[in-house]
């Protein structure tokens, strides 16, 4: 008796186990994965939860976390095979994953119309639509207007030039009796925007029209154009208009940050970073279009902020598509994800967003509106540079503008020692 | 209960087969995770990797190590770091246990209290509040102010950098002050007061009773502490990340750097082998010195 029930008991059991597994395998499964702050991974999950609610076969797993570590992490799931269906990369990275054949080709599932064609180019690689843009960016000055105001200084007002900028830094130092710099230097930090404002000074202060410094394949520039970059910033940091190396090296996004230690009035960083720099002060920052040449040139790039590319090893490329569709296209998704990443990617996104009129924070207003001002300028493609670059950037120009700064180096010295690297 | 009798039987017996079940775990986890990633990195020594190929080269990695000025720069600088933190550590462990060695009013409370920084030892939050410490606001600067000193980026700056790293790890030096207590606990004090009657004073009684005495703990705990120094990493990545201009790049960084940084996987694991041979070579050098100045009382 007893084991007659016992067995009932056990057949019961499976067959609601197996159902249930039955019912489980119904839903797909797509994994996404991103970075960023509390702000953007709140908005994602919301938009999540909203798209799981229209689509509900669909069950995202998201796996969210801070930059730090996350490209290791990424390289170390694709060379596993278990990258997520969906994750977030930048240009920079296309190269390593195109070798790793970690991309599926998504040309024509995801409705790109809206986009700037210059972010489409830009997202492709031989040819190849191998993701989306997730935002429009561009690089902002970042200015402390209540730091200025304390320290009688009037603020920047765009258009400006370089040299405006420049004295505008030295008067900030001034006027502060040496306790506040102007900036800090960029060019001294491993992951500061040193060779960022390099291809911009490119194309504003060095005349480049095209390719600078690099196109897809290869360097385009002479030792006289970094020369004359390491120059500026010997300049800057002789007139104390921006800190030292050793205060520099020290500055980072958030804890460290010389702005938000009012250490430095002013910062260089992309739009779609400026709520985090605002979410650590009560300061008034305000984020303004980067300088322009004598004659109004600028050197605004058209660089996706972040990518949503699709995992070769995807059991779901046409739901991944889909939801990368839905997410840079329907309004519905823009009024959740507002300014998480940088201004939205598609025209319909932002008139959404704009209609959405009161939701919109006060940060999310000055991005928009900095993010305008910019979008009114030229543009310039963004390439992604010869293979192994990467190191010039993050290791080498740190390196060779910390020995200029610590005076163990001139600025022609640095330029022929990293002409030598690029060879 | 019954008393299982050891009989004479083949090699893997019941008995046998159950003590394996037990080692099991110990015995996956030395196979697979020491001496599996151990024979892997040096076949990977000899093969150029990125990424996603791999391509056979004989030695040329260890020969591209000869002429890599970063590698010279690291190799220096962790010596240097070893030379410096791991005597001073060492007699700052042994200073704090002669203080403690005796009886005194709460001396367990401070034996507790000073153990704790080698307890949270080398967290990332202690890196962290390190950074804090030492930042050009931070917390010594704050001081320094008060006497109208001037302070600096200690961190950052190439002259001070690799001592605030010193420092920190210097102020762990709760483990081998155990050891040292311990050792000093059992130096019998039928010694000390030989030597009192001879007319020694404190002094001369340290010199020489206990360091003879204690020589062979010095040598056990130098013998740790430079292993341990030569592997410093997650201070210089959180605080320093090998910078300014390379003079906190230690060993293991560098090889960190180019195996998840660079991804060169091959490089880096030549590397490894090579700080391997360094952390050997110097080991057996304190080794051989050793007969020299440690004393067996048996």
């Amino acid at each position: 008796m007893l084991k007659k029930r016992i067995s009932f008991l056990i057949i019961a059991l499976l067959i609601l186990t197996l159902s249930v597994s039955v019912f489980a395998q119904e839903k797909i499964q797509l994994r996404v994965s991103w970075w960023g702050s509390e702000t953007r991974h709140q908005a994602t999950l919301d938009a999540i939860a909203l798209y799981e609610e229209l689509n509900p076969h669909v069950d995202i797993i998201p796996e969210y976390s801070g930059f730090e570590g996350f490209r290791n992490k990424l390289f170390s799931q694709v060379m596993a095979g278990n990258a997520p269906d969906i994750f977030t990369t930048v240009m920079e990275w296309y190269p390593d994953l195109r070798d790793a054949d970690a991309m599926v080709d998504i040309t024509g599932m995801v409705d790109v119309s809206g986009h700037n064609p210059m972010y489409v180019e830009a997202c492709s690689l031989d040819g190849k639509m191998y993701g989306v843009n997730l935002s429009v960016n561009g690089m902002v000055l970042i200015q402390n207007n209540t730091l200025l105001e304390k320290l009688g200084v009037e603020p920047l007002e765009a258009p400006y030039t370089w040299d405006e900028m420049v004295a505008k830094f030295q008067e900030v130092y001034e006027k502060s009796n040496g306790r506040v710099y102007g900036a800090p230097d960029f060019t001294a930090n491993p992951e500061g925007m040193g060779f960022d404002i390099f291809k911009y000074y490119g194309y504003s202060v060095l005349g480049y029209e095209d390719a600078f410094p690099f196109d897809n394949d290869k360097f385009t520039i002479n030792k006289e154009d970094i020369q004359s970059f390491l120059q500026f910033f010997a300049d800057m940091r002789e007139t104390n208009a921006i800190a030292p190396v050793d205060i520099s090296a020290m500055n980072d996004f958030s804890a460290n940050s010389l702005l938000i230690q009012n250490l430095t009035a002013y910062e260089i960083n992309y739009a779609g970073t400026f709520g985090r720099y605002q979410d650590q002060t009560t300061d008034d920052l305000q984020p303004l279009p980067m300088p322009v040449g004598p004659n109004g040139e600028s050197g605004d790039l058209a660089r996706p902020g972040l990518i949503f590319s699709v995992s070769k090893n995807s059991k779901h490329v046409e739901e991944a598509a889909k939801f990368i569709d839905w997410f840079t296209n329907s309004p519905e998704a823009a009024k959740i994800l507002k300014t998480s990443r940088g201004i939205l990617p598609t025209e319909v996104q932002r008139a959404a967003m704009l209609e959405a009129g009161s939701e919109i924070s006060a940060v999310d207003e000055k991005v928009m509106r900095v993010m305008d001002e910019i979008l009114q300028r030229e543009f310039k493609l963004a390439y992604v540079g010869p293979s192994g670059h990467a190191e010039i950037s993050s290791i080498i120009l740190p390196e060779i503008s910390q020995m200029i700064g610590f005076g163990l180096m001139t600025p022609e010295e640095g330029a022929e020692e990293i002409m030598m690297e690029i060879k | 209960m019954k008393i299982i009798s050891r009989k004479k039987g083949p090699l893997i017996n019941r008995d046998h087969l159950t003590a394996y079940l037990f080692l099991a775990p110990w015995l996956i986890g030395i196979l697979f995770f020491t001496l599996w990633p151990f024979i892997t990195s040096f076949i990977m020594s000899l093969q150029e990797t990125n990424l996603f190929s791999t391509k056979f080269v004989g030695l040329d990695n260890y020969r591209a190590l000869l002429s890599d000025r970063r590698f010279i720069k690291s190799l220096k600088v962790t010596i240097k770091f070893v030379v410096i933190s791991v005597p001073l550590k060492l007699s700052f462990a042994l200073f704090i246990a002669m203080l403690l060695k005796d009886k005194i009013k709460g001396v367990n409370f401070f034996r507790s209290a000073l153990y704790l920084p080698s307890l949270i030892g080398t967290s990332v939050a202690v890196a962290a509040m390190w950074t804090q410490l030492f930042g050009p606001s931070g917390l010594i600067n704050d001081i320094l102010g008060i006497f109208g000193i001037q302070g600096k980026s200690w961190i950052a700056n190439p002259k001070t950098a690799l001592y605030v790293l010193v420092i920190l790890v210097v102020w762990q030096f709760g483990s081998s002050m155990v050891i040292f207590l311990s050792g000093l606990k059992n130096i019998p004090v039928s010694l000390y007061e030989a030597a009192e009657i001879d007319g020694a004073n404190k002094i001369q009684s340290f010199f020489y009773v206990t360091l003879p005495m204690l020589s062979p703990i010095i040598l056990f705990n130098l013998i740790l502490q430079t292993i341990g120094s030569f592997q410093t990493f997650t201070q210089a990545y959180i605080i320093t990340k090998g910078g300014p201009i390379n003079e906190t790049l230690f060993m293991v960084l560098y090889i960190y750097n180019k195996a998840f940084t660079a991804s060169e996987m091959g490089y880096a694991s030549a590397l490894s082998w090579v700080l391997l041979f360094v952390i050997l070579i110097v080991t057996g050098l304190i080794y051989w010195t050793s007969k020299y100045w440690v004393y067996y009382e048996s």
